[in-house]
């Protein structure tokens, strides 16, 4: 694979990581943990799949419809991880890992034939475009639609005010009039939607059901998401990177290693550039911070 | 809180993870109608499995408990060991390698494992105290890397053990002379863990740390050795219950230790976090792996009833979390504040 090759393909990783990163980061800014992200994203997948087999339209409306019913599906899920998190004060981890456990149950239960999409492969399909050398999947559009509906409401609306605000400092929202219970289940419900139609960009673009690249995406969206918890566009950015990284550590990605290189050494790059990034951008509150 | 308290805590707790168990059998029927029936009788004869061969049952379940202890015992010190499953995965690659390619004694394979785990525990420790990152995140992250590694270290790790956890002959009389080492040395952690928590100045903080690391930091307690040296105790636990595992003869391949692992730190909440629960949670993990057997559906029966059991744990209030609009209100309150 020529560099055109290389970059279209880490493109096509960094959708999913960019929508399900921004998804947790919003998590975060809303003073929430995103632990279901891979829950959600898996759920969204599955919601997403189901969509784009059962609809008959023509490509585009069933990319966009299956794109917001994915979303749809990540809400559902975001709200029953918020639910648990405001309703019974559960601890965040643990209502992510009881929800992770189930999605990757539906996952399983799934038979293995029903998990090929309508569009099939997505890289190879009609509906990716070619520009010479470079390709991009038309989920961007959609994407970047929504990308910019998610901006608007949480920059542009005073409920994304109070919610940032409920994030920094809940007690001083409360104080002011906000209602952090009600923000906390519209941050849940905002953030959902973002990592469902993320976990769908994930199928769709690189079309594995693989359980190690769902663990190595879920990994490194959390790491962005963790990155973003300040400025999303640092969680944008660490996306970005990362999706280069894993795209270079994955087989057939374009980078030719020396033949001595073992792939499993290969296979670390990722989660060891991730560990580097947080190491080196000390983004957390220190020790003292409790999950 | 009092005798009757705690009963009706327990029960409470219990209660709900029975709902949890039927909200998880109820989504399997929603995902997979067909199987789903098929995959729940086979319990009746997984129970059949154990009364047939308790041994290799309780062999099966050690190395999850001391997974399970080796997560609890984080949490109940205030932080999130979500690496223990790759703690676990080093421990067992450590343990394999060193037997099968060293040749070595399985005590000193045992030991072996344990360092592994408790290297990787401190590295996740070190990462928090040094450079801010959070444990559950590097957690996740070292488990990434710990797989791959763990491949590494010996290109067919489990196959072909030399070394092996010896069985205790001497408890023929009960039919149980098929049963490891590791079965004694799981139950000792646990009632040492208990003992610990319950009865030393150390576990006293580490306890009060859990509640609040303000209020352990408050009480003169010194956070980062706190964390490191918690990180350091809960990896040797996750490393010495991946050697369990890796030295337990008929406990399945290398993909089995990340399949094993990833189920200790369920069994860690669904036993409230309290070691001598442990014992017990890892006997129903055990039971629901059973069930699971070799096949897709199995596994995702499983993992359906344990997600169920886990959400319904998260909602019991056992394991609350110490901020949200209405602790902060009870507190007040508490202060007298209007």
């Amino acid at each position: 694979m020529n560099a055109a090759g290389y970059v279209s393909r880490s493109l096509l990783c960094f959708l999913p990581l960019l929508l399900s990163s921004l998804g947790g980061a919003a998590s975060f800014r809303a003073g929430k943990t995103a632990a279901a992200l891979p829950g959600v994203m898996i759920a969204g997948a599955l919601a997403g799949l189901a969509a784009e087999r059962m609809l008959t339209l023509g490509d585009w409306i069933t990319l966009t419809a299956a794109l917001l019913i994915a979303g749809c599906a990540g809400a559902l899920v975001g709200m029953l991880a918020g639910a648990a998190m405001i309703r019974r004060k559960a601890r965040p981890l643990i209502a992510g890992l009881a929800l992770d456990a189930l999605a990757a149950a539906a996952l399983l239960a799934l038979p293995e034939k029903g998990t090929s999409g309508r569009f099939g492969a997505a890289v190879q399909s009609s509906v990716t475009v070619w520009m010479g050398q470079w390709f991009f999947t038309p989920l961007w559009l959609p994407a970047a639609a929504l990308l910019l509906i998610f901006w608007l409401i949480l920059y542009r609306t005073p409920a994304g005010f109070r919610l940032r605000a409920c994030g920094e400092n809940p007690r001083a929202a409360e104080s002011a009039g906000a209602k952090e219970n009600a923000l906390g289940r519209f941050g849940a419900l905002l953030a959902g939607f973002l990592m469902g139609a993320g976990g769908y960009a994930a199928f769709f673009c690189l079309g594995s059901w693989q359980a190690e690249g769902w663990f190595c995406l879920s990994a490194l969206a959390l790491t962005a998401a963790w990155m973003g918890r300040k400025k999303m566009r640092h969680a944008a950015a660490a996306s970005l990177l990362l999706s280069f990284i894993r795209t270079a550590a994955e087989k057939g990605g374009g980078i030719v290693w020396p033949g001595a290189a073992p792939q499993e050494l290969i296979a670390m790059l990722p989660y060891f550039a991730a560990l580097i990034l947080l190491a080196a951008c000390r983004r957390g509150a220190g020790p003292l911070e409790e999950a | 809180m009092n005798r009757t308290g705690r009963w009706a805590a327990l029960l409470s707790f219990l209660s709900w993870l029975l709902l949890g168990c039927g909200i998880g059998a109820a989504l399997l029927f929603l995902f997979a109608r067909g199987q789903a029936a098929d995959a729940l009788h086979g319990a009746k004869n997984s129970l059949r499995a154990v009364l047939d061969a308790p041994a290799a049952f309780l062999n099966g379940a050690s190395p999850l408990i001391l997974g399970a202890l080796a997560a609890a015992l984080a949490y109940r010190g205030g932080l999130w060991n979500a690496g223990a499953v790759g703690q676990f995965i080093l421990g067992a690659a450590i343990a394999a390698a060193g037997g099968q390619r060293g040749s070595l004694h399985w005590s000193v394979c045992l030991l072996l494992g344990l360092l592994g785990g408790a290297l990787c525990g401190g590295l996740i420790g070190l990462l928090k105290t040094r450079f801010r990152v959070h444990e559950a995140l590097s957690g996740l992250l070292l488990l990434g890397l710990c797989q791959p590694l763990a491949g590494l270290l010996s290109a067919s790790p489990f196959q072909g053990r030399s070394a092996a956890l010896p069985a205790l002959r001497f408890l023929r009389f009960v039919s149980l002379q098929e049963m490891t080492v590791g079965v004694p040395l799981a139950a000792l952690c646990a009632a040492a863990v208990w003992v610990f928590l319950k009865y030393t100045t150390l576990g006293y903080e580490l306890r009060l740390c859990g509640r609040s690391l303000r209020a352990g930091q408050a009480a003169g307690v010194d956070i980062k050795r706190h964390c490191l040296l918690l990180m350091l105790f809960s990896g040797a636990l996750a490393g010495l219950g991946g050697a369990c595992f890796a030295l337990t003869p008929a406990l399945g391949g290398a993909q089995a230790a990340l399949s094993w692992g990833v189920l200790t730190v369920p069994a860690a909440f669904l036993a409230a976090c309290h070691p001598l629960a442990a014992l017990g949670s890892g006997l129903l993990i055990r039971f629901l792996m059973l069930l699971a057997g070799q096949d897709r559906i199995g596994l995702a029966a499983a993992l359906s009833l344990i997600g169920g059991m886990l959400y319904a744990a998260s909602l019991s209030g056992a394991l609350r979390s110490s901020g949200g609009k209405a602790v902060r209100r009870e507190k007040r309150e508490e202060e007298g504040a209007p």
